[in-house]
């Protein structure tokens, strides 16, 4: 191979500035944010995400007009309307929309379209991977849960007689408890979507199995774990949409149900250590795949 | 322009890799130097995989492999500085082309993205269309989106798994003219193919690939003239065929002749002794010649060769 003569053509490689690989989650990021809002995609592709983003702010000025109609009758009606942890009961609902439809775009057609090695023959690794497409699904899942109420935060400051900066002084504990409960509900979801998507290739299919665990998984776990075999409690602890929900209402103080690892005896803090569990399977689960694949 | 002794720029010792029983690459070694090497193989030889070995997307089962002097397994910052273009579809149909290039050069981490982004663009003659989706480009104009996403990194080693796949022909003419100018620039360009006549068109040295071990490498001519077991065909014009074959063929200096109308093909295992023999006897007959060619030098008569009855 080397009996040739290879002449100094003046190659000289690339010695312009290169970023660092805060860069290349950026970028991973980006594009995965445009995805799943269909920016820069055809109409069709922007109607589910942005709907449902526009309800969920929609239902926001909903409370707080509902608040100030309330509040100008009684204050004892206002306190009786819904606020930050049934927003977030409303919010789950059109997360579990959205993540399920916009959720396996970020994973699955990396693998369908053969890109995946688009991505590693650049100087990437799984986990920059991964971080990006993490980044992209808590900016636009996590905005959904947290611009709303943060929406209907200032909103009631603005209606409160106490006036807007003693309102916010008074309530300094919505600034954790509003990102927590905001965690709890993305954990969960996000540890179930990495599993999902990292598994199935086909969006429409992992939609599916995205939403049936979620919805039919919560049903069937109460059920089994009503029965008399030993250790059948246990088996309440599969309800992971009913693990955020408790969460929320421990961190609140609220009671908007029972919710079946509730029912079968266990405390909130055991809903609070499923949830790291599934968001620590779902992020070991995509990483030993995509390390197989990369 | 100062002669240099050629860099090694990729290399393999001893590359195997294999998938259960079947065996993809076996005990392959190789050396790439700056210039433009066809990979060729028929489908299945094991030219995707040595690819993706060589580029670090795939471990190897043994043997090693270093790239610009790194483990590419081992060391990624060596992905600066090389870039793949693969075989599958392997864009975002919804973006456009100037989109998908430039998520490359974020990638690459380069800092100067919209300049380099329409470099890279204008390189493969996509400038112009550089803001229409994917989704609407012709395959081979993909092909071409493909490589501006490999070039914008502005790659020392470029591997480039089947990129004329789909092309028409103006766009190949085009893809290759583009690839031979990177090749001259000093840059490594590792192309595979299993179309013979593309290969041979662009690259400089040819590496063969049969079964996933390595059959044959070199020049088209010195792999020709490697295969001194086979006879040589040589084709002779002239303007009394039929006496110029039986001279040959009485003089005993040739293996076999075929006439095909005012051509003679020659089968000869000497050609050195074809040419001492040919002027005498034309002198002599007064046969006139008109164009005597090396009928089997092209790639695809090496690559018969080397495939046999495969």
């Amino acid at each position: 191979m080397t009996d040739a003569v290879i002449y100094d053509r003046g190659y000289r490689s690339y010695e312009g500035e290169r970023l660092g690989r805060a860069a290349i989650r950026r970028a991973i990021a980006r594009d995965g944010i445009r995805r799943v809002l269909g920016l820069r995609r055809k109409a069709r592709r922007k109607v589910l995400p942005w709907s449902l983003l526009v309800t969920a702010v929609t239902m926001a000025a909903v409370i707080i007009g509902l608040h100030f109609v309330a509040g100008s009758i009684s204050a004892a009606v206002a306190e009786g309307l819904p606020s930050y942890p049934n927003l977030f009961d409303l919010y789950s609902r059109i997360a579990l929309l959205l993540i399920a439809v916009t959720g396996p775009e970020l994973l699955g057609p990396d693998r369908s379209l053969g890109v995946l090695s688009v991505y590693f023959s650049r100087p990437m690794r799984v986990s920059d991977y991964l971080v990006g497409k993490l980044f992209a699904y808590l900016s636009v899942a996590g905005a959904l849960y947290v611009v709303p109420q943060l929406l209907l935060h200032l909103g009631l400051a603005g209606l409160s007689d106490d006036g807007f900066f003693s309102y916010l002084v008074d309530r300094l504990d919505i600034l954790w408890k509003v990102p927590a409960v905001a965690a709890g509900y993305l954990a969960v979801h996000g540890g179930l979507l990495a599993v999902v998507s990292s598994q199935i290739e086909r969006t429409g299919f992992a939609a599916a199995a995205y939403f049936g665990t979620l919805t039919a998984g919560n049903q069937l776990a109460g059920v089994i774990a009503d029965t008399d075999f030993p250790g059948s409690r246990f088996v309440s602890l599969l309800a992971l949409d009913d693990h955020a929900r408790v969460v929320r209402d421990w961190v609140f103080g609220s009671n908007l149900g029972r919710h079946v690892p509730e029912e079968f005896g266990f405390d909130p803090w055991v809903s609070a250590l499923a949830i790291g569990v599934v968001a620590l399977i779902g992020g070991w689960w995509a990483y030993r795949r995509y390390r197989k694949l990369a | 322009m100062s002669a240099t002794a050629p860099a090694t720029t990729v290399q393999a010792v001893g590359l195997s890799k294999w998938f259960g029983q079947k065996v993809a690459v076996s005990e392959v070694d190789l050396a790439f130097t700056a210039g433009v090497t066809g990979l060729l193989g028929p489908n299945g030889a094991g030219k995707t995989t040595l690819l993706r070995l060589l580029t670090g997307l795939q471990k190897p089962s043994q043997g090693s492999v270093r790239v610009l002097g790194l483990d590419p397994r081992q060391d990624r910052e060596v992905y600066q500085r090389i870039a793949l273009v693969p075989e599958d579809e392997a864009v975002y149909p919804h973006l456009t082309a100037r989109g998908f290039v430039d998520l490359n050069a974020g990638l690459a981490r380069v800092a100067d993205r919209d300049q380099t982004v329409q470099l890279a663009l204008e390189e493969v003659g996509l400038a112009d269309v550089a803001d229409r989706r994917l989704s609407g480009f012709s395959k081979g104009m993909r092909q071409r989106a493909k490589v501006a996403a490999a070039l914008v990194s502005d790659p020392e080693v470029l591997f480039l798994d089947e990129p004329l796949n789909g092309a028409d022909p103006v766009q190949r003419a085009h893809l290759i003219a583009v690839f031979q100018r990177l090749g001259d620039q000093g840059r490594t360009v590792i192309v595979s193919s299993h179309v013979l006549a593309e290969v041979e068109r662009m690259a400089d040295r040819v590496i063969a690939m049969i079964d996933g071990r390595l059959a044959a490498e070199g020049t088209v001519h010195s792999l020709r003239a490697a295969m001194t077991d086979k006879p040589r065909l040589v084709r002779i014009v002239s303007d009394q065929p039929r006496l110029l074959g039986s001279l040959l063929m009485a003089s005993g200096g040739v293996d076999g002749v075929r006439l095909d109308g005012i051509t003679v093909e020659v089968s000869t295992s000497d050609p050195a002794a074809l040419a001492r023999l040919l002027a005498p006897t034309t002198r002599q007959a007064g046969i006139r010649l008109r164009q005597v060619l090396p009928a089997d030098e092209s790639l695809e008569t090496v690559f018969r060769y080397l495939v046999g009855g495969r």
